[in-house]
């Protein structure tokens, strides 16, 4: 950690980590110092031993972004259990930052084909209470992340983490192209996060996918491919915006095509701006 | 088309790919039109409310072997492939503290197919098929293995195999 504070107020740029299908060019990456830390996807190393994990990737920085709790939702005897062994790794890892995704997972106890976007009108209650808890099980603040709203209940988003970050002591894991994705799908301006994008220092970007069906146009947040020209813009105009503050962290997503030089590209271009 | 049927789309869409990716045997058969699984097997576990989650890949066998036109040679070369993918969805989904998953088909005789989580953080999962010599029970069960340990991990699935109904 001591390393990290010494690089000053610089935004340090991370990739994400999620599986087999990546490591080669995570591991390319981090060989060429072209990126400063890692963020794993917990889910699929929460199995292993945190010290063996350490043990055989040591000497990388990481950050734990987290998938399937399902913290909104999960019986709070299964979410204690899953939080207890998180907690584990959180004391023997010692990540920048833990993070969740806000989505519903499954309906009347099914599990959906991919996370929903929840109705926020209808779970701030509920949020409060399951965001708190989840602090308090892990013994760490959550930073979540925006979702990349395709339906009109998108429009609630920024009003919703707004309640639920002052409430909680939560943080914003912004994804900066998500609220591109989400403007584009259903007309949030980007600028409306731009406060609370202003108190994080915890951002996402990544590639996405634009869908033609015959008479509407749709964006996916793919992780596919390289950013988009609208991405880098918003990202120029938080980082001009955003107060000098240290430990500030960017990671670029690319969770399929996930090869070194498309992936490089990317991080010399923010690299440029930052 | 509002967001709502887009979503609808995307979402037959993500179940065509989780069931049918991990395998082409099942992509090239049910790209006949007479053979059009998706739809009526996501309308069947939606309504016997199955859980969608890594069994899904047995729920569709069994709903093969009972609901479709398709003989027994054919879900015969469906079987394994469909078990295995079972076995990986396991191991690349689940967040419990199982290290593997132990599966047994009545009709895969007397083996038994085990997804395993990774052992490394960059090594990926595995499925394994290893003949059990010993009686097994009769209908579909699963066990949970807590270690990579495969000897250990044999001795208690006898003890752990849990009837299962799908």
């Amino acid at each position: 950690m001591a390393n990290f504070f010494n690089e000053g107020l610089a935004m340090i740029f991370g990739v994400n980590w999620n599986s087999k299908r990546q490591t080669e060019a995570v591991l390319s990456l981090h060989q060429c110092q072209d990126v400063q830390f890692c963020e794993i996807l917990l889910d699929n190393f929460l199995h292993l031993d945190p010290a063996f994990f350490l043990k055989k990737v040591g000497g990388h920085r990481f950050a734990f972004h987290i998938m399937n709790s399902a913290f909104l939702e999960r019986p709070v005897e299964e979410l204690q259990e899953i939080g207890s062994r998180i907690k584990n790794w959180i004391q023997i890892v010692k990540p920048l930052y833990v993070s969740d995704h806000v989505a519903q997972f499954t309906y009347r106890g099914r599990l959906l084909p991919f996370p929903e976007e929840i109705n926020y009108g209808l779970s701030l209650k509920n949020a409060y209470e399951r965001v708190s808890l989840w602090q308090e099980i892990l013994g760490a603040r959550i930073y979540l992340e925006n979702f990349p709203s395709i339906l009109s209940r998108g429009c609630e988003q920024v009003s919703f983490f707004n309640d639920v970050l002052s409430k909680t002591g939560a943080g914003l894991l912004f994804d900066i192209s998500n609220a591109v994705v989400s403007f584009q799908n259903c007309g949030v301006d980007p600028a409306d996060w731009l406060p609370l994008a202003k108190e994080t220092r915890h951002f996402h970007i990544g590639g996405y996918e634009e869908v033609q069906t015959e008479n509407s146009r749709w964006i996916l947040d793919s992780h596919d491919r390289g950013l988009s020209e609208a991405s880098v813009t918003f990202f120029r105009r938080i980082v001009s915006d955003l107060p000098m503050k240290p430990a500030v962290t960017c990671v670029i997503e690319r969770d399929f095509r996930a090869d070194y030089s498309s992936w490089k590209n990317d991080f010399d271009t923010l690299r440029s701006i930052a | 088309m509002n967001g709502e049927t887009f979503l609808e789309i995307l979402a037959m869409d993500k179940w065509k790919q989780t069931l049918f990716d991990p395998f082409p045997e099942m992509a090239s058969l049910s790209a006949d039109p007479q053979h059009d699984f998706l739809w009526p097997f996501i309308e069947w576990a939606t309504q016997t409310r199955r859980p969608m989650n890594w069994t899904l890949h047995l729920d569709f066998l069994g709903w093969l072997q009972r609901c479709t036109s398709l003989n027994n040679q054919q879900v015969a070369q469906l079987m394994q492939p469909l078990l295995v993918a079972a076995a990986h969805r396991f191991a690349v989904t689940d967040i419990t503290s199982n290290i593997g998953v132990v599966i047994r088909w009545p009709a895969f005789g007397n083996h038994l197919i085990i997804g395993w989580k990774s052992r490394e953080p960059v090594s990926g999962c595995t499925v394994t098929i290893v003949h059990w010599p010993g009686q097994l029970p009769e209908r579909a069960a699963v066990a949970y293995v807590k270690n990579h340990d495969l000897p250990d991990a044999r001795e208690v699935v006898w003890h752990l195999l849990t009837e299962v109904a799908v």
